[in-house]
């Protein structure tokens, strides 16, 4: 099947909006891609801060108060923990007292910087930031995904932060539908008692454990907009099941997706089991890919078919 | 400058410095003190001598002057300035950091005036960059005011690079050098050695004045005013924290010293009308 870069989706998407919007800003941490040399040509607000990321939030935080509509762009680690307290502040906090569209997107989500080591591996980021209000956090599984989003970054006054794939995945979502962005997850199909529930490349590891082990009577949620959900229709949404299965490229009990579910089924008293494929909480220092660095924190098909049964 | 000028802002200057010894005093716990009164001869110079130019009564937040207070602790002299201003009735600055009040012990933006969260160093001249970028083809001035001890921060030379790299000729970073961060002389700490000669080969324009001296800050703004400005403009601002109060000048951790009300009064000066 195909692949694409989400990334390439992203940015060439947003190159349609900024040729006709001048408010369009887009800061680059001295980070590339492919479809960015078209943008830099064409697209005259864009500027390379250099790899100075502290700055660079600074920076969109003074044009966003301009009521500039801003884009941050670079490798996910540098652009949410490098200059964390930037983003608390100028972000976080002062969005308490202005509307800050500021869009931070970062790549290499999970471990798609496999090779690269745990300086690249995005596995604390989306917890931390989960952590801050006002942010929107969200990680994207594929490229049909990440071109519909763009209009969604543009249009809602909000600080977000995008959590992009650094390898190219197969598309999930189908171009012809439109995505409903504001209420944060996509159900893919409801089948069965049990529910798989991740988003970014775990919905891809999803669809092909479930494929492997040909069931058909598993439902998949996307909970892509992992801050901002809508949380009455997500758990009317879990009501029914009896077993959720969590499949998370980030470490466990540590702010992820699993304390998220884990509070929405205290607070509602939802009855489902909650099982969890996780990064254990330990950095991962072996040399290899992706597939392999899962399987050394126990993410694989195995695993999924022993919780599955469980 | 004329005679009249010079009284009219050493009245000035003696009302935002006995204002500021109230605001410590009348605090619940006290406010941070040093760190603002080396900086009450600079800022009311630029505010009354009017080289920052703001609209009374109100903010024009389209028109004014851009100003940040990156030296969030040490900015509190504003308070006496912004009062004087009309952006909120002088009773504010005798219940600061009172519960559910306007002000605060660092300003904030939801006081009128303020734009930026000013407690943690580092952040304010990027973020004015950032506001100064934005508008790259006004007239207005972008002026941020930081401390010596904050330019350990890395962010702020991530800052000072960037910003005549993309000619923001319009800002204007002071820097309060007041010697003494918070547990004694910076030299001793992170040795800044020479500021200004560190700002000139990032490409700013910087110059070095007496930043008690209304007359040095008073020439040094009118001759850069009557020229269209070529690079950013860095001033480093000489001064001692404490000011003229030698017991606070005299103690490595002035920083976290108090006065009590009996100093306040004594150190108080007795304005001219």
């Amino acid at each position: 099947m195909k692949q694409f870069y989400m990334r390439d989706s992203l940015i060439s998407s947003l190159e349609k909006f900024s040729t006709k919007n001048k408010n369009i800003y887009f800061l680059s941490g001295d980070f590339g891609a492919p479809s960015l040399d078209s943008y830099r040509k064409n697209c005259k607000n864009f500027l390379n801060m250099g790899i100075a990321e502290q700055n660079l939030i600074n920076f969109a935080c003074g044009l966003a108060l301009e009521n500039k509509i801003v884009f941050g762009y670079t490798i996910s680690n540098f652009i949410s923990m490098r200059c964390f307290e930037q983003i608390r502040t100028n972000i976080s906090i002062m969005s308490e007292y202005y509307d800050l569209n500021i869009n931070l997107v970062g790549v290499g989500a999970g471990l798609s910087y496999d090779i690269s080591g745990p300086s690249h591996h995005g596995i604390e980021d989306i917890n931390i930031i989960h952590s801050l209000p006002n942010i929107e956090v969200i990680t994207p599984c594929d490229s049909i995904f990440c071109n519909q989003l763009v209009a969604y970054m543009i249009q809602n006054r909000r600080p977000k932060y995008i959590r992009l794939d650094s390898k190219p995945v197969a598309n999930i979502y189908s171009a012809s539908k439109k995505i409903n962005l504001s209420d944060g997850f996509s159900i893919f199909k409801k089948s069965g008692s049990t529910c798989a529930i991740g988003n970014g490349y775990s919905i891809t590891l999803i669809n092909n454990f479930i494929k492997g082990l040909s069931r058909s009577d598993i439902s998949i949620i996307d909970l892509f907009n992992s801050n901002f959900f809508n949380e009455k229709k997500l758990v009317k949404s879990l009501q029914g099941f009896k077993k959720i299965i969590l499949v998370q490229e980030n470490f466990e009990n540590s702010g992820g997706l699993d304390s998220k579910l884990i509070y929405l089924k205290e607070k509602y008293g939802l009855k489902f089991k909650f099982k969890s494929l996780s990064l254990n909480h330990k950095y991962t220092t072996d040399v290899g890919d992706r597939d392999y660095l899962l399987n050394k924190n126990g993410i694989n098909i195995s695993k999924f078919e022993k919780v599955l049964n469980e | 400058m004329n005679n009249k000028i010079l009284k009219y802002l050493n009245q000035k200057r003696d009302m935002v410095w006995n204002d500021l010894l109230d605001i410590h005093a009348s605090a619940p716990d006290k406010t941070r003190v040093a760190s603002s009164l080396s900086m009450v001869e600079i800022l009311s110079t630029l505010y009354y001598g009017g080289f920052i130019k703001t609209s009374k009564k109100k903010p024009n937040l389209k028109k004014d002057d851009v100003v940040i207070f990156s030296k969030g602790h040490g900015s509190l002299a504003v308070y006496s300035i912004f009062a004087d201003y009309k952006f909120f009735e002088k009773k504010y600055l005798y219940d600061v950091c009172g519960n559910g009040k306007l002000l605060g012990s660092i300003p904030e933006p939801n006081i009128p005036g303020i734009i930026s969260i000013n407690g943690s160093l580092g952040h304010g001249l990027g973020v004015l960059s950032g506001i100064s970028f934005a508008n790259k083809n006004t007239k207005k001035k972008y002026y941020c005011f930081l401390g010596d001890g904050e330019m350990n921060e890395g962010s702020v030379w991530e800052a000072i690079m960037m910003i005549p790299q993309l000619k923001l000729n319009r800002m204007v970073a002071i820097v309060d050098a007041n010697k003494k961060s918070m547990l004694g002389e910076t030299k001793d700490i992170i040795d800044l050695k020479n500021l200004k000669r560190k700002f000139q080969e990032f490409g700013w324009e910087a110059y070095s004045i007496n930043g008690h001296s209304i007359k040095s800050i008073y020439k040094l703004f009118s001759s850069l005013n009557k020229k269209e400005p070529v690079k950013p403009i860095a001033v480093i601002s000489n001064t001692f924290k404490g000011g003229t109060i030698k017991k606070l000048r005299d103690i490595d951790i002035c920083h976290v010293i108090s006065l009590n009300d009996d100093e306040v009064k004594r150190y108080k000066v007795k304005q001219n009308s």
